[in-house]
C-alpha cells in the first residue's frame, strides 16, 4: 500500500471524475456533496502523507533521494542507431514539491467549498474540477520529464472549459486566450524536452541493460534526475557545450533553456507575457480563479525551479541578470497596473503578477536564501491568492458588480467582511506575522546578498522593495475607497443584497487566514524542509 | 512450362487477400444480374462480408520474402499493416455510407463494386514491387474515386468530380513521363530483385533521378502533398461524408504503403539519404504549413478538413526522414489517424443543416444535445492536434523526436529550422481544430439532432477508445503494430 501512496493522490480525483460522468445522479446537491468529499479525502491522504514523511524529509541526503518513490517503465521505443527512447512512470515527494502538495490538498477543499456556487450543468463541471485536481498534483509529483510535460498539457483542456462554460461575459474570449497562451508556452517545453531526450542517456538504465556505451546500446530517459548529472549528456550531441551545432551564433544549450524559460514564464506569467492573466482571472467562477491564480500559476515556478535550473546551471548562472530584471518589472509593473485597476478582481490579478515577480527575483539571486524565498513565496502567495479571490467573489455574487468605485463605506453593511478583506489584504502587503513577509524578507535578503557577492546588480532588490511599498499603496487605498467613509452604494437596490459572509465563506477565510499565520509565525514548518531539498540541488548543480 | 505454372500457381497464396476481393467484384456483378434493382441491402451485406474476409485472411497469410510474379508484387509483411488498415477503413465506410444512404436512385450496384475496386486499387498499391504496377494502381483508385464522386449527379459532385479527374489526370501524366525516363535510363521498372539504381538517383543528380521525381508526382498527388494538393478542398465540398472518409484515408494509406513497404525498404545502406531526406522533409513542412494557413480561414467542414488533411500528410511524411527507422513512428500515427477521421465524418452526419454545405457553425449547441457525440469529437480534435490524453499525442511525439534526431545526426540549420516550424505548427492547428468544440459547447442552437444508428454509435465508440487506449498502454499498442507489420529485418 505505501508503495502506491503518490498514485493515489492522482487516481482518486481521476477516479472521482470518471464517476461524475458515469454516475445517473441527477440531484446536484449531492453531486456538489460528492465532489467535496473526494477533495476532503484528498486533503486527508495529503495530511497523512504530510505528517508521516516529516521527518524523513528532513533526511534526504543528496539532490535525487526521493520519498515514497514510484518508479516503473510505461513505454520504450527504438529510435534506430540513435539506441532506445524509454519513458518512466515515476512519482516521488522531496522538499521542493512537499510543501505545493500540501497547498494544493488545502486549496482544492477550498476550491470545492465555493463549487457550490455553480448551479448550471453541475455534473459536467464537477467532472472537470476532479480532472484539474488530478493533472495539477499529478504534475508536481511527476519526476519524469514527459510525465511531467503530460500532467502540465493536460490542465489545459478542463481549465479552457472551466473558463468557457461557467466564466463570466467575455468568457469565450478569454478561455481562448488562456488556452492559446500556454499551449504556446508549452510546446517550447516540449521543443526543449524533445532536445534533451535525444542529446543525453539515462546513465543509470544503460548501465543496467546494456554491455557496452555504443550509440545504438543507449538508453535515453526523461528522468529529470538524470539530467541534472551533466554527464549525461552525449559527446557531440546537440546538448555538448563543446559541440558545433548552433543556431544563430548561440549553442543549441542556450537555446533549449530559454524555451524552458520562455515556456514557464507564460505560465508563472512574467510581464510581458502575462495579458492572458488578468482576463482569465476576471472571467473565471470564483472557484476557478482560485485553482488557477493559487495552483496552476505555481506550476510554472516550479517547473522552473525543477527543470530549467538543474538541467542547465551554466546557463541559468549566466541569465541571472536578465531574469531578475524580468522578475522586477513584473514586481513594479504588476503593482503599477493594479494600482490603476478599477475592477477589484483585475487589481487582485495584477497583485498576483506581481507578488509572483518576486519568485523570479528570488530565483535570480541564486543562493539558498533566495531560492528558500521562492520556494516559499509560492506556497504563501498561493494562500493569501485564495483568500483575495474568494473576497473579490463574495461581492460579485452579491450585487453583480466588482468594480471598486461602486462601493464606499462597506464597513457599516458587512463588518465581517471588511475585517476578513483587511486581514488578506495585510497579508498580501506582507504585514510581518503573515507569511508573505516570511517569503519576501527572504527574497530580499537573498537578492541583496547576491549584489554583495558579484551577483545580480543592487538595483534589482531596492526595485523590488519598491514593490512591496506599491503593493501597500494599492491595498490601503482599495480598502479606504471600498469600506470607510459614509456607506453608498452606486445602485440603491443593491442595498437588500449586501449581506454579511454565510457560513462557508467564513470557514474557508478562516482555514486560509489560520494557514498564512501558522506559516508565517512558524515559517521553519515549510523551510526545515525545502532547505535540505535546495542545499542538495546547490550541492549538485556545484559539483559540476 | 508446366513448371513455370506451378511455381505462377504458388505464388497465389501470397495475395489470398486480393483474390478474394477480386472474386468478390465478379460476384458482386453476377449478384447484380440476378436481383436487378433490388435486394440493396444484400449486396452491401455482401461487399462488407468480402472487406471482412480480406482482412481475416491477412492475418493468418503467408508473407513472401522476395518478389512474386516476376517480380511485379512484393506481398511482404510490412505492406500487412497497410492492407489491414484499408480494408478496416474500407468497412467503416460501407457500414457509413449503407446508413446514410437516402436518394433511391443510388441504391445500385456500382457503388458498392466501386468502393470494393478502390480497396482492390489500395491492395495492390501497397505490393506493387513495379513502376507499371504502381501506375496501374494509381489509376485504377483514381478512377473509382472519380465514379464515386460524380455519381451523386448533383451539379456540385459533377465539378468536384471533374477537378479531381483533371489534376488526377495531370498528375498521372507526369508520372509516366517519369517512369519513362527511368525505364530509358536504368532499362527495367522494378525496385527489388534487378538492380533498381538508387546509386543512380541520389548520388549523381542525371535523368534517372529527374524522373524519379517526376514518377513522384503520383504519389504525392494521392498523398495530397504539396505541390500536388490543390484538389483537395474542392473535391472535399463537393462530396459526401462516406466519401470525404474514404478520399481522406485510404489514398493516404496506399501511398504511404507503397511508400514504406515497398520503396524505404530496400533503400541500400551505403546510399546517402541525406537529399532525399532534406526533399521530402522540405515537401512536408510546405504541406503543413499550407494547409495549416488555408485551414485557418475556412468556415466549412469540408474545406476545413480537406485543410488539416493536408498538413497532416505533411506530418506523417516527416515521420519518414529518417528513412527506415521512421517506418513504425508512420504506421503508429496513421493507424491512429484513421480512428480520427471515423470520429470526426461519422459525428459529422449527425448535424442537420440548412444549407447542402455543412458549416462549422451548425455544430453549434451539440454538446448539450448529445454529449457523447460531443465528447468523442473533442477527443478526435484533442488526437488531431496532438494532445494528451490520446494516442495522438505520443505518435506526434515520437515524429518530432524523430525530427530533432535527424538534425542531431547531420548539423544543419535548415533541419533545425524545420522542427521548430514543425512544432510552432501544432499551435496554429489548435486554432482551427478548436474551432469546433467551442461551437459544441460554448454556443447552442435550436437546430434538431438527428436519430443515431446504433451501428454509427459503435463505430464512434470503439474509434474513441482506441485512441485513449492507445495512449494509456502505448507500449502495447506499438507491439501489436510490430507484430501486423514487423519489418523483415
Amino acid at each position: 500500500m505505501a508503495n502506491h501512496l503518490l498514485s493515489s493522490l492522482v487516481l482518486i480525483p481521476l477516479i472521482g471524475s470518471l464517476l461524475f460522468l458515469i454516475l445517473p445522479l441527477k440531484q446536484e446537491r449531492a453531486i456538489q456533496w460528492l465532489n467535496l468529499g473526494f477533495s476532503l479525502l484528498l486533503f486527508i491522504l495529503i495530511a497523512f502523507i504530510g505528517i508521516s514523511e516529516y521527518q524523513n524529509l528532513q533526511e534526504l541526503s543528496k539532490y535525487g533521494d526521493v520519498l515514497l518513490i514510484e518508479k516503473w517503465e510505461w513505454f520504450r521505443f527504438s529510435v534506430g542507431s540513435f539506441g532506445e527512447v524509454s519513458i518512466d512512470y515515476f512519482l516521488g515527494l522531496d522538499g521542493i514539491n512537499f510543501p505545493l502538495i500540501i497547498l494544493s490538498g488545502v486549496i482544492l477543499v477550498i476550491g470545492a467549498i465555493f463549487s457550490f456556487e455553480i448551479k448550471n450543468q453541475v455534473k459536467g463541471y464537477m467532472a472537470l474540477y476532479q480532472l484539474i485536481s488530478a493533472a495539477i498534483i499529478g504534475s508536481f509529483l511527476a519526476l519524469d520529464f514527459f510525465l511531467f510535460y503530460l500532467f502540465f498539457e493536460f490542465m489545459l483542456l478542463p481549465m479552457f472549459f472551466l473558463i468557457g462554460i461557467w466564466g463570466g461575459p467575455r468568457r469565450e474570449y478569454a478561455s481562448i486566450k488562456f488556452f492559446i497562451y500556454t499551449l504556446f508556452g508549452s510546446l517550447f517545453i516540449l521543443a526543449a524536452m524533445i532536445i534533451l531526450n535525444i542529446s543525453t542517456f539515462d546513465m543509470g538504465k544503460t548501465a543496467l541493460e546494456s554491455a557496452s556505451f555504443l550509440e545504438e546500446g543507449l538508453i535515453h530517459g526523461f528522468n529529470l534526475f538524470e539530467y541534472s548529472d551533466q554527464n549525461s549528456i552525449l559527446k557531440n550531441s546537440p546538448l555538448d557545450a563543446k559541440s558545433a551545432y548552433g543556431f544563430w551564433s548561440e549553442s543549441i544549450r542556450y537555446w533549449a533553456f530559454w524555451a524552458l524559460i520562455l515556456g514557464f514564464m507564460i505560465k508563472l506569467p512574467a510581464v510581458p507575457l502575462h495579458t492572458w492573466l488578468p482576463d482569465a482571472h476576471v472571467e473565471a467562477p470564483t472557484p476557478v480563479s482560485i485553482i488557477l491564480a493559487a495552483l496552476l500559476l505555481k506550476i510554472g515556478a516550479y517547473g522552473i525551479i525543477r527543470i530549467a535550473l538543474p538541467v542547465f546551471p551554466d546557463i541559468f548562472m549566466n541569465s541571472l541578470t536578465v531574469l531578475g530584471i524580468i522578475g522586477v518589472i513584473s514586481i513594479v509593473y504588476g503593482g503599477m497596473n493594479a494600482l490603476a485597476m478599477k475592477d477589484l478582481k483585475k487589481m487582485i490579478a495584477y497583485s498576483s503578477v506581481s507578488h509572483i515577480g518576486f519568485v523570479l527575483l528570488g530565483l535570480a539571486a541564486f543562493n539558498i536564501e533566495g531560492l528558500i524565498g521562492a520556494n516559499y513565496q509560492l506556497v504563501s502567495h498561493g494562500l493569501i491568492s485564495a483568500m483575495l479571490f474568494i473576497l473579490a467573489g463574495v461581492i460579485y455574487r452579491r450585487t453583480g458588480s466588482r468594480d471598486i468605485s461602486h462601493y464606499s463605506g462597506l464597513n457599516a453593511k458587512m463588518p465581517i467582511y471588511a475585517s476578513f478583506t483587511l486581514l488578506a489584504f495585510l497579508a498580501g502587503m506582507g504585514l510581518p506575522g503573515f507569511s508573505g513577509f516570511i517569503a519576501e524578507v527572504l527574497i530580499l535578503i537573498g537578492a541583496f546578498g547576491a549584489s554583495m557577492q558579484n551577483g545580480i546588480s543592487i538595483w534589482l532588490p531596492i526595485l523590488g522593495l519598491l514593490g512591496i511599498f506599491i503593493s501597500a499603496a494599492y491595498f490601503l487605498w482599495t480598502m479606504q475607497r471600498m469600506f470607510f467613509g459614509k456607506f453608498s452604494l452606486i445602485n440603491s437596490s443593491w442595498v437588500e443584497k449586501i449581506k454579511d459572509l454565510e457560513n462557508y465563506e467564513k470557514f474557508s477565510l478562516m482555514a486560509l487566514v489560520f494557514f498564512a499565520l501558522l506559516i508565517g509565525i512558524f515559517p521553519s514548518l515549510i523551510i526545515d524542509i525545502s532547505e535540505i531539498s535546495i542545499q542538495n540541488l546547490i550541492n549538485q548543480i556545484q559539483l559540476k | 512450362m508446366a513448371e513455370n505454372i506451378q511455381l505462377y500457381l504458388s505464388e497465389f497464396k501470397y495475395i489470398i487477400p486480393e483474390l478474394i476481393i477480386a472474386l468478390g467484384i465478379i460476384a458482386l456483378i453476377a449478384l447484380d444480374l440476378i436481383f436487378y434493382n433490388k435486394k440493396a441491402f444484400l449486396k452491401t451485406a455482401f461487399a462488407v462480408i468480402i472487406v471482412l474476409s480480406s482482412a481475416c485472411s491477412l492475418l493468418f497469410l503467408e508473407h513472401s520474402h522476395s518478389p512474386v510474379f516476376y517480380n511485379s508484387l512484393f506481398p511482404n509483411q510490412p505492406s500487412v499493416l497497410f492492407r489491414l488498415l484499408a480494408d478496416f477503413t474500407m468497412l467503416a465506410v460501407l457500414i457509413f455510407w449503407k446508413t446514410t444512404e437516402t436518394d433511391k436512385r443510388n441504391d445500385t450496384t456500382e457503388l458498392p463494386f466501386l468502393w470494393l475496386s478502390v480497396l482492390f486499387a489500395a491492395h495492390f498499391l501497397c505490393i506493387s514491387n513495379n513502376w507499371l504496377m504502381v501506375f496501374l494502381s494509381i489509376e485504377m483508385l483514381s478512377i473509382s474515386s472519380y465514379i464515386l464522386l460524380g455519381i451523386g449527379f448533383k451539379k456540385k459532385n459533377i465539378e468536384a468530380a471533374f477537378k479531381y479527374l483533371v489534376f488526377g489526370a495531370l498528375s498521372s501524366g507526369i508520372m509516366v513521363f517519369g517512369i519513362s525516363l527511368i525505364l530509358a535510363d536504368v532499362q527495367n521498372l522494378y525496385f527489388s530483385g534487378f538492380e533498381f539504381s538508387y546509386h543512380a538517383a541520389f548520388e549523381n543528380l542525371d535523368l534517372m533521378s529527374i524522373g524519379l521525381l517526376m514518377a513522384f508526382a503520383g504519389i504525392f498527388f494521392k498523398l495530397s502533398l504539396f505541390p500536388f494538393h490543390f484538389w483537395v478542398p474542392d473535391v472535399y465540398q463537393g462530396s459526401s461524408l462516406p466519401f470525404m472518409l474514404m478520399v481522406s484515408s485510404i489514398p493516404k494509406i496506399a501511398a504511404f504503403g507503397f511508400f514504406c513497404s515497398q520503396f524505404l525498404i530496400i533503400w541500400p545502406g551505403d546510399v546517402d539519404f541525406t537529399q532525399f531526406s532534406n526533399l521530402i522533409a522540405s515537401i512536408g513542412i510546405i504541406s503543413i504549413i499550407w494547409g495549416n494557413l488555408s485551414a485557418l480561414r475556412q468556415d466549412s467542414f469540408a474545406r476545413l478538413f480537406a485543410y488539416s488533411g493536408i498538413a497532416q500528410a505533411g506530418f506523417m511524411i516527416l515521420a519518414l526522414v529518417n528513412g527506415y527507422d521512421g517506418i513504425l513512428k508512420l504506421e503508429i500515427f496513421l493507424s491512429l489517424y484513421v480512428f480520427m477521421n471515423i470520429i470526426v465524418f461519422i459525428s459529422a452526419n449527425q448535424i442537420d443543416s440548412k444549407s447542402s454545405n455543412l458549416k462549422i457553425s451548425d455544430f453549434a449547441g451539440l454538446g448539450v444535445k448529445n454529449i457523447f457525440f460531443a465528447l468523442a469529437f473533442l477527443i478526435a480534435m484533442i488526437a488531431l492536434i496532438g494532445l494528451p490524453p490520446t494516442g495522438g499525442f505520443t505518435a506526434k511525439f515520437i515524429i518530432l523526436s524523430g525530427l530533432f534526431e535527424w538534425y542531431s545526426s547531420v548539423e544543419m540549420n535548415f533541419r533545425l529550422i524545420i522542427f521548430i516550424l514543425a512544432i510552432i505548427n501544432v499551435v496554429i492547428s489548435l486554432f482551427y481544430y478548436l474551432k469546433i468544440p467551442y461551437f459544441m459547447f460554448f454556443k447552442s442552437s435550436q437546430m434538431p439532432f438527428k436519430a443515431v444508428l446504433p451501428i454509427n454509435f459503435i463505430l464512434i465508440l470503439i474509434s474513441t477508445a482506441i485512441l485513449i487506449i492507445s495512449f494509456v498502454f502505448f507500449s502495447h499498442y506499438k507491439q501489436l503494430i510490430i507484430a501486423i507489420g514487423a519489418d523483415i529485418i
